[in-house]
C-alpha cells in the first residue's frame, strides 16, 4: 500500500541544486506525493535553493520546473504545483481526483468545498449516501487537523493542510490523503494523556472513541467515524503517519508500526484507500 | 410532539461544531419552553451530510442535557445514521429513534 522505500531520496547536492531519483518510479499515490511535498517544504535549507530538477535515467531529465524564492507559504505553492504537474502517474490510469491539488489555510476555505467534492464522488459513481460518508469523513479529517494545531503550526508555513486524491481508474480505487504541517498526535494527546510515549502509541490511542486532545475532553469523534465509514461501508485501508512514524490500521482498532525514523519531525498524514 | 425540519432550518451540510454551538441554543429554548414530559420530533429529510462533530455538538448534547426529550427521524438515510452511531459510542448517550410523526 505505502512503500517508504518509493519515497525520493535525496541522491546529490550541487551547488544550490537538489536532484532528485525517479528510476524505476512510474507512480506515487496521493499519500506519497503529500510526503513528498512535506518532505521538500521541512528541508531546513530549503530558502536557499531556487530549482528544483526532477529527472530520471530512463530517457535523461523529463522535466525542469523552475521557481523563484519568493517566501512562504507561496513557495510552498509552487512545490505543490510542480509535484503535480511533473510526477508521472502509471500510465494513463489515474489521474488526480479533484482539478488541483488542495491547500487550505483556514478551516473555512474547505466548508466552500463541501459541495463540490460530494459531487465529484457522486458523478464517479458513489451512492448519495455513499458520496455523503466520504465527503463528510474528509471533512471530520480537514477539521480535526486545524482544530488540533490551532496556535501550534510550524512557524515557517502557517496554519496549511492539503488534501490530495487520486481515482486509480483500472482498481476502481480512490485513494485520499490529508496532510498537514502541524504538531502531530503525541503533543495533540499529551495534556490529556500524559501517559504516552511513542506517536505510535499516541494514534492507537486516537483512534479509539473517546479520545480526544481537546481541553474540554468532549469530542473524539473523527477518526472513529472514519474506521466506520472504510473499513465497514468500503473494505477499505487506513494509514497514518504523524511524525516520523507510519502505522496501518486494523479493522480491529489495532495499528501495525510499518516504519519508524522516517524524515519528518512534525505534522501528520491519514491516507484513505477505498474500492467503488 | 413538535417537529422541525432540521434541513429546512439549518441547510443540508451540517458540518463543524461552531456551527454547532448556534444550533444547540436554538433547539435548546425549543426544549426548555415545553411542559413536562412533551418531546421534540426532529426530521432529517433535507440533509445530505452530518458529519459527527456537528451531531455531537447538537444532538449528542441535547440528548445529554435533555434525556428523552428529543427524537430523531427513523427513517433519516444511512449517512446520518452513522453520524449518530459515532456519536453514540463517543458520548455514551442512547437517541430515541421514531416513524416521522
Amino acid at each position: 500500500m505505502i512503500n517508504y522505500e518509493k519515497i525520493i531520496e535525496i541522491v546529490k547536492w550541487k551547488d544550490f541544486d537538489w536532484k532528485m531519483d525517479f528510476t524505476g518510479i512510474k507512480s506515487l499515490n496521493s499519500f506519497e506525493i503529500n510526503d513528498l511535498i512535506f518532505y521538500l517544504a521541512n528541508q531546513e535549507k530549503f530558502d536557499e535553493f531556487e530549482r528544483i530538477d526532477f529527472s530520471t535515467n530512463e530517457g535523461g531529465e523529463f522535466t525542469h520546473e523552475y521557481f523563484k524564492k519568493i517566501g512562504m507559504p507561496e513557495q510552498l505553492v509552487n512545490i505543490a504545483k510542480n509535484v503535480k504537474e511533473n510526477i508521472i502517474f502509471d500510465d494513463n490510469n489515474s489521474s488526480c481526483f479533484f482539478d488541483r491539488i488542495k491547500l487550505y489555510r483556514f478551516k473555512q476555505d474547505f466548508y466552500g468545498e463541501y459541495e463540490n467534492i460530494f459531487e465529484e464522488f457522486s458523478k464517479i459513481g458513489f451512492s448519495q449516501n455513499n458520496a455523503a460518508l466520504i465527503t463528510s469523513s474528509i471533512g471530520e479529517l480537514v477539521d480535526n487537523a486545524f482544530h488540533h494545531n490551532l496556535g501550534q503550526w510550524n512557524s515557517s508555513f502557517g496554519p496549511l493542510v492539503i488534501l490530495m486524491a487520486q481515482n486509480i481508474l483500472d482498481k476502481q480505487e480512490i485513494n485520499i490523503s490529508i496532510c498537514d504541517f502541524g504538531v502531530g498526535f503525541l503533543e495533540t494527546l499529551k495534556n490529556n494523556y500524559p501517559q504516552l510515549k511513542s506517536e505510535a502509541e499516541a494514534i492507537e490511542v486516537a483512534i479509539k472513541p473517546k479520545t480526544t486532545g481537546r481541553i474540554s475532553k468532549i469530542g473524539g469523534n473523527g477518526l472513529v467515524y472514519l474506521q466506520k465509514n472504510i473499513f465497514n461501508g468500503f473494505s477499505g485501508e487506513i494509514a497514518i503517519r504523524s511524525k516520523d512514524s507510519l502505522v496501518s490500521v486494523e479493522k480491529n482498532g489495532k495499528i501495525n508500526l510499518l516504519k519508524n525514523n522516517l524524515p519528518f519531525n512534525y505534522g501528520a498524514n491519514v491516507f484513505i484507500s477505498l474500492k467503488y | 410532539m413538535k417537529s422541525i425540519n432540521i434541513g429546512q432550518k439549518f441547510g443540508k451540510f451540517l458540518i463543524d461544531r461552531d456551527s454547532g454551538r448556534d444550533v444547540f441554543e436554538i433547539l435548546k429554548r425549543e426544549v426548555e419552553a415545553f411542559k413536562d414530559g412533551e418531546k421534540l420530533f426532529l426530521d432529517f429529510s433535507g440533509v445530505v451530510i452530518l458529519n459527527p462533530s456537528f451531531c455531537d455538538e447538537v444532538f449528542g448534547q441535547l440528548e445529554q442535557s435533555f434525556p428523552g426529550r428529543v427524537v430523531m427521524d427513523k427513517n433519516a438515510n444511512h449517512a446520518l445514521m452513522v453520524a449518530f452511531e459515532t456519536v453514540e459510542e463517543t458520548r455514551g448517550v442512547k437517541f430515541e429513534f421514531r416513524e416521522n410523526i
